[in-house]
């Protein structure tokens, strides 16, 4: 996982990086066109400039030409012509004044014009005023003085100066326009080029984890598929390992019966035999020597024999129907309902209420809350948890059996507590054991009962646990799931 | 049993000579002196029902053990019951089963009686006498000819 995730934030890192590049490089872009649109502003103003200042003097030239057209002619059609050429020139004057106000070399130029231009004008007038006197040859006098002359020639130099200046303005302004434009060529490419890029190195790498995710989403599912199977399986071989075992106890007990059925049956024969012999040796006269050996085998041997036969197979039989009994309670299927277990225990203690009153034996039944889990097997559990606390008891104290419960997470807790004998703690794992008993061997019983109460209780999902010690009673207590699992019931069912 | 009857022959399956003789001991002493055919195995107790000469000779009475060695008996039963002629013949289950739904299952495929041997030999003993009382009384269908 850390090398990818490290990959991941290096991928993030560099896709970020790229992203305020393409910012910078937009900016750049905006910087550089707000700069050329600045740029061509200038252009124009610098062609206006040059226009206006060349108009002027075209204005000014068109007023020399009709005051001459008038000192020629003496016309006066040419008169309203001069005034209104020099009111254009002085308009575009002015003009050309704002125009390179901006400019202080340019201005002062400009500023240097406008005397120039009143005092040609005023040479103008001069003549203009002697034509109207009617002294033609003074005005033309005044021409040929040449002053209009040098005046204009001034003007033009003026002029010229101003058209050369912005020239070169516009020269290096064009300059400074096409390397602004240049640059937001290179910047328009560069910044399509970094999106590609970006765009490109975003779509390998999503996709590169798309990829992972994918891969890493089936190998997960695969292993829960395994997983799933496993267990499945695991499950399998353990319900069919437990079948065999019950089928086996189940078998080995009808087989073993069988056997039995014989042994018992013929000793039951040999009995009757032996019945009819003893009589026939008794009916014998009592001083026949021959059959005192007889006697001895009939009276005595063949009894003792069969009474020995006859009790171990007995107990044989009990013994088989124990491991069968056990192995039904295996296969019996359960039947979750609610229980309430105040009177289920109230009612094992009217099933002992006989053996109570006999020993002056007490059982106290505490209230307790209810439960989900089979009848039948719980109520076999605590009948043969109350019947061992009234067998073992100890000696000169009357039996006094508490059945009470306690509530936690999920389980309840029952306990069935007695002040018998106790069971010492050596045998505390081994009572549980089929055929096992711990103590004095002085009360009857196969040694079944404990056995079956934990294969029972282990079949309901719980646990069962000992407290005792030695002479101080025993204390049983059986977790059970509040509510019996589905898994457990629904075994049964499959 | 009357001798102008065809007599019940009695068909003893199982396969444990001891129980057999027990058995046989146990009906004649409750006094019943039909002929007792003792077959030891599942094989044989077939080869001998199915055989013609038995099969349509005569009205029997088959006491049946399940555990055999070389077939169920509950195999047996459900034969004895699929067949036209033997299914009329009384089926008493004599074993040492007492599981329930091995019961249920011989009812179900038509048998008459299930017996569960008992280990204590009294119980036993009074069972199969009983069961021969109970033989003598009963009336057995003739095979259909």
């Amino acid at each position: 996982m850390s090398p990818s995730l490290r990959r991941l934030r290096g991928s993030t890192l560099l896709l970020s990086g790229g992203l305020v590049l393409l910012v910078l490089v937009a900016l750049g872009g905006a910087v550089a066109l707000a700069r050329d649109r600045g740029y061509n502003r200038l252009v124009i103003h610098t062609l206006e400039v040059q226009k206006v200042a060349t108009a002027t003097l075209g204005a000014v030239v068109d007023t020399e030409t009709a005051q001459r057209g008038y000192l020629l002619t003496g016309a006066p059609g040419f008169l309203p012509q001069v005034e209104r050429s020099r009111a254009r020139a002085a308009a575009l004057l002015s003009r050309l004044e704002a125009l390179v106000a901006d400019n202080p070399a340019q201005a002062a130029v400009a500023a240097s014009l406008r005397p120039r231009l009143r005092e040609r004008f005023a040479v103008v007038d001069e003549t203009l005023a002697l034509m109207a006197a009617d002294r033609r040859g003074d005005a033309i006098g005044i021409v040929r003085q040449g002053r209009g002359l040098d005046l204009m020639r001034l003007l033009r130099a003026d002029i010229a100066r101003i058209v050369a200046v912005e020239e070169e303005l516009l020269h290096a302004r064009r300059a400074a326009a096409e390397r602004s434009a240049l640059m937001l060529l290179v910047l328009t490419i560069a910044g399509l080029v970094l999106a590609t890029l970006l765009t490109l190195f975003a779509i390998r790498s999503l996709s590169a984890r798309t990829r992972e995710a994918d891969a890493a989403r089936a190998t997960v599912q695969e292993l829960n598929t395994g997983l799933e199977e496993t267990v499945a399986e695991r499950t399998a071989d353990l319900r069919l390992a437990n079948d065999e075992i019950q089928r086996f106890a189940y078998i080995v007990s009808h087989d073993l019966r069988s056997p039995l059925v014989n042994i018992m049956g013929f000793t039951s024969e040999l009995q009757a035999v032996q019945r009819d012999l003893a009589g026939f040796v008794a009916d014998a006269p009592a001083d026949t020597p021959a059959l005192d050996a007889a006697r001895v085998a009939v009276d005595e041997d063949m009894p003792e024999a069969l009474g020995f036969i006859h009790a171990s197979t007995a107990k044989m039989d009990r013994l088989i129907n124990a491991i069968l009994g056990l192995s039904r309670q295996g296969r019996r299927v359960l039947n979750p309902e609610t229980i309430d277990l105040t009177r289920l225990a109230e009612g094992i203690g009217d099933t002992v209420r006989h053996q109570l009153d006999e020993g002056d034996a007490t059982l106290t039944v505490e209230p307790m809350p209810s439960i989900v889990t089979d009848r039948v097997a719980l109520e076999q559990v605590i009948a043969n948890l109350v019947e061992n606390a009234l067998k073992y008891t100890a000696a000169g104290r009357p039996a006094a059996v508490r059945i009470g419960a306690r509530e936690r997470a999920g389980f309840v807790d029952i306990e069935v507590a007695d002040n018998g004998r106790g069971i010492d703690a050596r045998d505390h794992e081994r009572v549980f054991d089929l055929f096992r008993r711990s103590g004095a061997q002085d009360r009857p019983g196969e040694g079944i009962g404990l056995a079956n109460v934990r294969a029972t209780i282990r079949r309901l999902g719980g646990t069962v646990t000992l407290k005792s010690e030695l002479g101080n009673g025993a204390s049983f207590v059986i977790a059970l799931p509040k509510v019996i699992p589905a898994a457990i019931s629904l075994k049964d069912a499959a | 049993m009357k001798s102008t009857q065809n007599p019940v022959t009695i068909v003893m399956i199982e396969d444990d000579a001891g129980h057999a003789r027990l058995i046989e001991k146990n009906v004649r002493r409750a006094g019943v002196c039909n002929e007792i055919v003792h077959l030891d195995n599942g094989g044989a107790a077939v080869a001998h029902l199915f055989d013609p000469a038995v099969r349509d000779n005569g009205p029997l009475l088959i006491l049946l053990d399940l555990n055999l060695p070389d077939m169920s008996g509950v195999d047996i039963l459900a034969r004895i019951k699929d067949d036209e002629k033997l299914r009329r013949s009384p089926v008493i289950v004599l074993t040492t089963t007492d599981d329930k739904r091995e019961i249920q299952r011989c009812y179900d495929l038509g048998a008459n009686v299930y017996i569960t041997k008992p280990v204590d030999y009294d119980q036993f003993a009074n069972a199969i006498r009983q069961l021969g009382l109970f033989l003598s009384v009963m009336q057995v269908p003739e095979s259909a000819a």
